[in-house]
């Protein structure tokens, strides 16, 4: 390089200056908009309430609160006379309605031990939802083991099919966030959604069960099914979550199966040996006090079962089931 | 175009990118982090199961006659409640390693099928404690091992430091002689020796119901300090007593752990009761509720009566347990 050129290249003060101010400028400029970009707190409640959905409604106001208890070994002919007790199947199911029904399909277990719906009352329950005049009838679960086993196995399959009803397996996309207005614990939970839509009717059967955690599996925890993700967490405060349950899903009518009841050893029993006949289906518009009296049958009291409390007092129904003057039947 | 000019562009072009590349990305962010995760679904991934290793075989079945049901799988300690959903907690507060479950079916008749569950509970002690604490009260012995009983569709054994459940989908004759063979395969593939629980024989024998024996691995009596507890059911002719026993491993432990559990029953509302022994010499009783809980030591034993509402013969009883606990110590 010649003096002259090495002249040149020597930097001014000026020019330092000059390329320092626009050095710092850059990297303000780019600080600037990394702050302005930077989200410390993360998604909002706000913004989370804005993404949720809703769930259909499908209680019928105009029913009321009734129960009917029926005492019988067949399942089926006991729905039917507990549906006709109270106003037939037509008070619950008209023409040109899209029913959900809700099983308890969690393990990949036989019909016999007792853990899940019973499939002759779900093939029923079809049928009749059909007969009525509904236009389909899903029936959904997001079970604990694998789907495809549970429903096949349980028999709720082959008995939905059958009955001429859509049996609706989960999908990662089924599920949508939701949020339960006045909920501490169901907030922006992913919920088995999809199948709902459309939906105005909502029926759930549950088997009466012991349970470990809870105490008891009754018609409020089984839509514990609706819900997706890692939703063991729920089970550190089971009688806030089931309530919070109770409150998310306001079925048409509830069916608690006490045929044959699983009295120890719940959730999943194993031995023919937990097992006891009671002969006792109780439907209902009131989940609350179903669940108060299948806690009676499983030889609890109310007190045992503290989401049975605090599910009346979110004023979601009555723990006082003998106020609502059940119709007893002998199938 | 000077070389620091050009470096300076490259740098420059590098930070858009990463600006751009961070900007995409924070919209992707980790649901997991605000609670919003969803559910897999399908096949035996569904709910995130271990499928079964090359090298784990525990519940490969080789009887002939059965066809396999599917591929097995196994649950560790984080995903053993997506099998057996709230009874998990049973199995975990009894230091539960893995689960691996299969089913199988007669290759004659598909309907007639059954699933094997091996609970691998790393010791033996603590495979006996899942298998007595919920052993049905109607069963018949099984037979093919030290522990086990059978259920009009099931299977319920005790091997090494497995707990294993059979049940079956059926109770065909058929079904539960597949069953019972695939039992008795299970043990004698592991040649385990016979369990000697130190504790069980320091029970008086007479009236003992020993296959209701149970060994609660802790919370013992609902006291959280009272762990490591054997509790023997007895039938007397003046009606059932339970008698429990724990050994610690010294003599001083054996006093605290005796002394707090007494206080805890004092704090829950029991009433010290003079209990006089003529061989028992550090012999405490309180009361709850018109049950008399008889306590005392014997070197490391921490051993009692537990909720006896014939206080005669709950002394009677706890004299004997002393004197065994006195022979073994000899």
């Amino acid at each position: 390089m010649s003096e002259a050129e090495r002249r040149n290249d020597r930097i001014t003060r000026r020019r330092f200056l000059k390329r320092a101010a626009k050095s710092g400028l850059s990297i303000a400029a780019a600080g600037s908009l990394a702050y302005w970009l930077h989200d410390a707190v993360g998604p909002s409640a706000a913004r989370a309430a804005k993404t949720t959905i809703a769930l259909p409604d499908g209680s019928i106001p105009s029913l009321g609160s009734r129960m009917a208890v029926v005492e019988g070994k067949n399942r089926a002919e006991s729905l039917k006379r507990g549906l006709d007790a109270l106003g037939g199947i037509q008070a619950f199911v008209q023409r040109g309605d899209r029913v959900v029904v809700k099983v308890n399909a969690a393990f990949a277990s036989p019909p016999m031990l007792g853990a899940t719906t019973h499939p002759e009352l779900v093939g029923e329950m079809v049928r009749l939802c059909l007969r009525a005049g509904a236009v389909e009838v899903r029936v959904v679960d997001n079970p604990i083991n694998d789907p495809a086993s549970c429903f096949r196995l349980t028999g709720i399959g082959e008995a939905t099919e059958q009955a001429g009803g859509k049996l609706i397996l989960p999908r990662q996309d089924f599920f949508k966030p939701f949020t339960l207005a006045g909920g501490e614990l169901i907030r922006n939970w992913p919920v088995l959604a999809t199948p709902l839509d459309g939906a105005n009717k909502i029926i759930g059967l549950a088997p009466l069960k012991d349970h470990h955690r809870a105490g008891a599996s009754m018609t409020m925890k089984n839509w514990y099914g609706f819900l997706g993700g890692r939703r063991n967490i729920f089970h550190q405060d089971i009688h806030n979550t089931v309530k919070e349950l109770a409150m998310m899903v306001r079925p048409t009518l509830v069916v608690l199966d006490a045929t044959v009841a699983m009295m120890t050893n719940g959730p999943t029993g194993g031995s023919l040996s937990d097992l006891k006949e009671i002969k006792t289906l109780i439907v209902s518009t009131d989940q609350v006090a179903a669940d108060a009296l299948g806690c009676e049958l499983l030889g609890k009291a109310i007190a045992d079962l503290p989401y049975i409390a605090k599910a009346a007092e979110a004023g979601v129904g009555t723990a006082d089931y003998k106020s609502l003057n059940p119709i007893r039947i002998a199938a | 175009m000077s070389l620091e000019t050009l470096i300076g562009v490259f740098i420059l072009l590098l930070l858009c990118v990463i600006t751009v590349g961070v900007y995409l990305r924070q919209f992707k962010f980790d649901e997991e982090l605000y609670k919003a995760t969803l559910a897999q679904s399908g096949g035996v991934e569904y709910g995130a199961a271990v499928q079964e290793s090359e090298g784990d075989d525990v519940a490969r079945l080789e009887i002939a006659g059965l066809q396999s049901l599917g591929v097995p799988e196994t649950f560790d300690e984080e995903t053993l409640s997506q099998k057996i959903d709230g009874r998990a907690e049973l199995y975990l507060g009894c230091g539960f390693e893995k689960l691996t479950t299969a089913r199988y079916a007669l290759a004659d008749d598909p309907g007639a099928w059954f699933e094997i569950f091996v609970f691998d509970m790393g010791v033996p002690r603590n495979a006996f404690a899942v298998y007595s604490l919920q052993r049905r009260s109607e069963a018949t012995d099984a037979a093919f091992a030290q522990f086990s009983y059978a259920a009009e569709n099931a299977l319920f054994f005790v091997c090494g430091r497995f707990y294993v459940e059979i049940v079956g989908a059926q109770t065909t004759p058929a079904l539960m002689e597949t069953m019972t063979a695939a039992g008795k395969a299970f043990v004698a593939q592991r040649s385990e020796e016979e369990i000697a629980f130190l504790e069980v024989s320091l029970f008086p024998q007479e009236f003992l119901q020993k296959e209701q024996i149970r060994f609660v691995p802790a919370d013992g009596f609902g006291y959280e300090k009272f762990n490591d507890v054997f509790v023997g059911p007895y039938e007397l002719p003046s009606g059932r007593l339970e008698a429990f026993v724990s050994v610690r491993n010294s003599s001083e432990e054996a006093s605290q752990l005796a002394q707090a559990y007494l206080d805890f029953l004092i704090r829950l509302g029991s009433e010290k009761i003079g209990v006089a022994s003529g061989e028992i010499a550090d012999l405490k009783a309180v009361d709850l509720l018109g049950d008399t809980e008889l306590v005392f030591t014997a070197g490391k034993v921490v051993a009692g009566i537990h909720a006896a509402t014939d206080r005669a013969a709950a002394l009677e009883l706890a004299e004997k347990l002393y004197r065994e606990i006195q022979r073994a110590a000899k």
